[in-house]
């Protein structure tokens, strides 16, 4: 199927098109399906985790969603108005080079003669340069910044990787449950918007407001049903952001180089702490320069975290590393409360840049 | 004991220097590697969005943009 398209690799994001090119850039692994005219058609790849990378994607759910992609080729421009909102949206920045922070420190061509890692800008530096500026101006960062493209399972269900759109599982009480979704059904359009892969499905869940009902078409039994899944404020919190590259950046600015993993309810019984309260127990202390400000403030591996900032709730690693990007601003000091082989200790973390 | 840790944190840094030199070079050959194989490959166009561009017009094909 591959000889029906005209087949292009991107190894390097200098010169990256921002007005064309929108995707998740902690990827490291993405597909667009594209006319010559720069119509976009579709977009493929996902991730969930550092140690498994394709834990979403397969051969054939890419071969459906390929398959898809020649039938929208085939019926353009017809179809332009269904294409309508796949299209990216006006960036303020054209290129990554001129975000402040990435201005001046590549070029637009690779040293394949020299150091040519070193000389490529990697995508997810543009997530981190456009996070820099938030910071910078002492805003908190918005929630579709801090937690971009989330995953299906966000709301409630998530796709069987091995297919184009078919929904494998739907988790009981969410948003897509009360919408009405069932395992099974084929989801045909999400927002109006024609569904290819899971990448197209978070590139909808990605510009979706933070309260609004997204109308779904799920074929079901051979018949197409239309169904309403309700977002309420808060959605996107339950979009893990914690294997993102990005996510190192806000683990030097709010933890000082802390890695966090969460307690079971055993653990929590076995340490003495609250069952439904913060327990996070550091699994790494970083060494070096700002990722070394929480060794430098007395933190050990093995620590359990169960108050940040006067805050106790019980969060997953991601959750706290959003609660840094939205409420904490460079140079605050904040009171984190340990748990360190039964002792309880207060410690004091930087808000570094 | 300042001249003890000076060096010290010297030897560290210098002891890591050969490996992190090693592995950089071993991905810029890997990188360099890469960019040999897909630029003898027919159906891969190499980092030229521009050219596979006018490859569709020219051929009515679809493209399929890869970043890797």
């Amino acid at each position: 199927m591959f000889d029906k398209f005209v087949s292009v690799r991107i190894v390097k994001a200098n010169d990256l098109d921002l007005n064309l090119f929108q995707f998740d850039y902690d990827l490291t692994f993405s597909i667009f399906f594209m006319n010559a005219d720069k119509t976009i058609y579709g977009r493929y790849g996902t991730r969930s985790s550092v140690e498994d990378a394709e834990r979403h994607m397969s051969k054939e759910g890419l071969a459906q969603a390929m398959q898809s992609a020649l039938m929208l080729h085939e019926n353009y421009p017809g179809n332009r108005g269904v294409l309508a909102g796949k299209q990216p949206i006006v960036s303020e920045y054209k290129e990554p080079n001129d975000y402040p922070s990435l201005r001046g420190r590549y070029k637009s061509t690779l040293d394949y003669a020299g150091e040519v890692t070193k000389s490529c800008l990697h995508c997810h530096q543009i997530q981190d340069a456009a996070r820099q500026i938030v910071r910078e101006q002492r805003k908190p960062i918005p929630e579709a910044q801090m937690y971009p493209y989330p995953l299906p399972q966000a709301i409630g269900f998530s796709l069987d990787p091995q297919t184009r759109s078919k929904i494998k599982s739907v988790a009981d009480g969410t948003a897509a449950d009360l919408g009405g979704l069932t395992p099974g059904d084929e989801v045909i359009t999400l927002g109006g918007q024609v569904i290819l892969s899971i990448a197209d499905a978070q590139w909808v869940l990605h510009h979706a407001k933070a309260a609004q009902n997204l109308p779904v078409v799920v074929r079901r039994d051979g018949e197409l049903v239309s169904l309403n899944v309700k977002l309420v404020e808060g959605w996107r919190r339950q979009n893990d952001i914690s294997w993102r590259v990005s996510s190192w950046g806000m683990r030097r600015i709010g933890t000082g180089g802390l890695l966090f993993e969460p307690l079971t309810s055993e653990q929590r019984r076995n340490a003495g702490v609250d069952p439904d309260g913060l327990a996070l127990r550091v699994k790494h202390v970083g060494q070096y320069g700002a990722h070394a400000a929480a060794k430098r403030a007395g933190f050990k591996a093995g620590d359990i975290v169960t108050s940040y900032d006067g805050q106790m709730s019980d969060w997953t690693p991601s959750q706290l590393l959003g609660y840094i990007g939205q409420e904490t601003i460079t140079g605050q000091k904040v009171a984190v409360r340990i748990n360190r082989d039964g002792q309880i200790l207060k410690l004091t973390l930087p808000i570094q840049k | 004991m300042k001249y003890l840790f000076t060096v010290t944190l010297l030897c560290i840094v210098l002891g890591t220097l050969p490996l992190r030199a090693q592995a950089q070079s071993e991905r810029d050959k890997a990188v360099r590697l890469d960019k040999q194989k897909l630029s003898e490959d027919d159906f891969w166009i190499y980092d030229n969005f521009e050219g596979a561009r006018e490859e569709a017009i020219r051929s009515k094909k679809p493209l399929l943009i890869v970043f890797r």
